[in-house]
């Protein structure tokens, strides 16, 4: 775009008869540009001439945005920017298409709060891969399972309620401790990858081809 | 095409925190401010103290402009309170036209209110852009000198004088352009590199 026809588009701007997109593209040059804005500044002083007002002033002849820019100085707000389309009844910040992802996120995070507390309710213990104590022993240490964090959110403006990390403690008792149970064997967890498309699912690697609802998964076959 | 879409985006990049954006809108509307603020006050100089005053209140405000008004029409609010608020200040505390100008302790808008536009120096600035304009406007064809009253002294959108016009909107848009460039271009002859010739009567 050459210099005639920024400073077309910018006379356009100041009319409020620029299209929205170009609008925006201009305002972030205007707001950076001193001798764009010093032009904007005089486009606005000739109006006020034609208009027959007194004491008109142009940019960094004493005006008052001179004595405004100075009394701010550096000082900067930040707030919740306007909705793009506030005015004609209201629009969203997130856009139309990514709504069902962050229905998808937040749907998949409740899932794997959910299957991870029936996890730990139930009577079954998980002991991990790498320190299965040997049969027979004494009681072992506390084993951590095997732990993912959960993929940040895909976007700042969706809000996922999910823990940044899933972390479940079984305290694993000894073998023949626990009443009712007869045998453990080695169960890893895996904790998927929160994917677009699928709810995240806490299912033990052996049963990773499960298939039905999270909801009613029967925990591990024994 | 979108009523305000100028502003609103002027205004969205003020709330994520760019300063400039908001120089940009000052700029645009400052003398409308002040014009505003001369019904309440009548004082040129206190009026400007007021408008800037505004100015400063709004841009503190705008993290909580949601755009359910026009950006001009919530200014417009914060001015005419600040306006008011000035009067009742100034009833309480009379200005006092003996106090000491350079005690750094006196309030900033205290040497504003009592120095431009009312002094010659500012009087002559004035009265030379205006007349820099004058005879920019007096210099243009016909065509782009139509175009641009109907903007700024009627107020018409492009396409009600496209309609007047007979044209094509693109074709108001350019003329209007013309127009502010040829008046944008006697005043920088005059004022480039500082206050112009009133810089050199002064």
């Amino acid at each position: 775009m050459n210099n005639e026809e920024r400073d077309s588009q910018l006379s356009a701007m100041f009319d409020d008869e620029l299209p929205t997109g170009e609008c925006e593209l201009l305002a972030r040059r205007l707001a950076r540009d001193p001798v764009l804005q010093a032009r904007w500044g005089r486009y606005a002083a000739i109006g006020a001439c034609l208009k027959g007002q007194e004491g008109v002033r142009l940019p960094g002849h004493n005006s008052v945005a001179d004595h405004v820019r100075i009394a701010l100085g550096g000082e900067v707000i930040h707030g919740q920017p306007v909705p793009e389309q506030a005015k004609a009844g209201g629009g969203s910040l997130i856009p139309r298409w990514l709504m069902p992802l962050g229905m998808a996120g937040s749907a998949a995070a409740v899932a794997a709060v959910a299957i991870v507390w029936m996890r730990t309710q139930a009577p079954v213990v998980a002991v991990a891969q790498s320190s299965a104590p040997a049969p027979g022993r004494g009681a072992a240490p506390p084993v951590q399972m095997q732990t993912m964090p959960v993929a940040p959110v895909l976007s700042p403006q969706i809000s996922v309620t999910a823990p940044q990390v899933l972390q479940v403690d079984v305290a694993m008792q000894g073998a023949g401790s626990a009443p009712g149970l007869k045998s453990r064997e080695r169960d890893s967890y895996v904790v998927p990858a929160p994917s677009l498309n699928q709810p995240m699912v806490l299912l033990p690697a052996r049963d990773a081809n499960y298939q039905g609802s999270p909801a009613q998964y029967p925990g591990p076959v024994h | 095409m979108t009523t305000d879409a100028s502003d609103t985006s002027l205004v969205q990049r003020v709330q994520r925190g760019d300063r400039g954006a908001f120089d940009a809108l000052v700029l645009k509307y400052q003398h409308k401010v002040v014009k505003l603020v001369l019904r309440y006050v009548r004082n040129p100089a206190e009026a400007e103290d007021v408008a800037q005053e505004a100015f400063i209140k709004a841009y503190r405000a705008l993290p909580n402009f949601r755009g359910d008004s026009a950006f001009y029409t919530w200014l417009y609010r914060i001015a005419i309170n600040t306006a008011k608020n000035a009067i009742v200040a100034r009833d309480r505390n009379p200005v006092d036209f003996d106090l000491d100008l350079t005690d750094p302790e006196e309030p900033y808008s205290m040497h504003n209110r009592l120095k431009d536009p009312d002094t010659p120096e500012g009087l002559v600035l004035t009265d030379e852009i205006r007349s820099t304009v004058n005879a920019a406007m007096e210099a243009l064809p016909e065509d782009l000198r139509t175009a641009i009253v109907l903007r700024e002294l009627e107020g018409l959108s492009y396409e009600e004088i496209a309609a007047r016009m007979g044209c094509p909107v693109g074709t108001v848009r350019s003329r209007i352009f013309r127009a502010r460039e040829a008046i944008d271009g006697r005043l920088r002859e005059v004022f480039e590199g500082g206050l112009g010739r009133a810089e050199e009567l002064g």
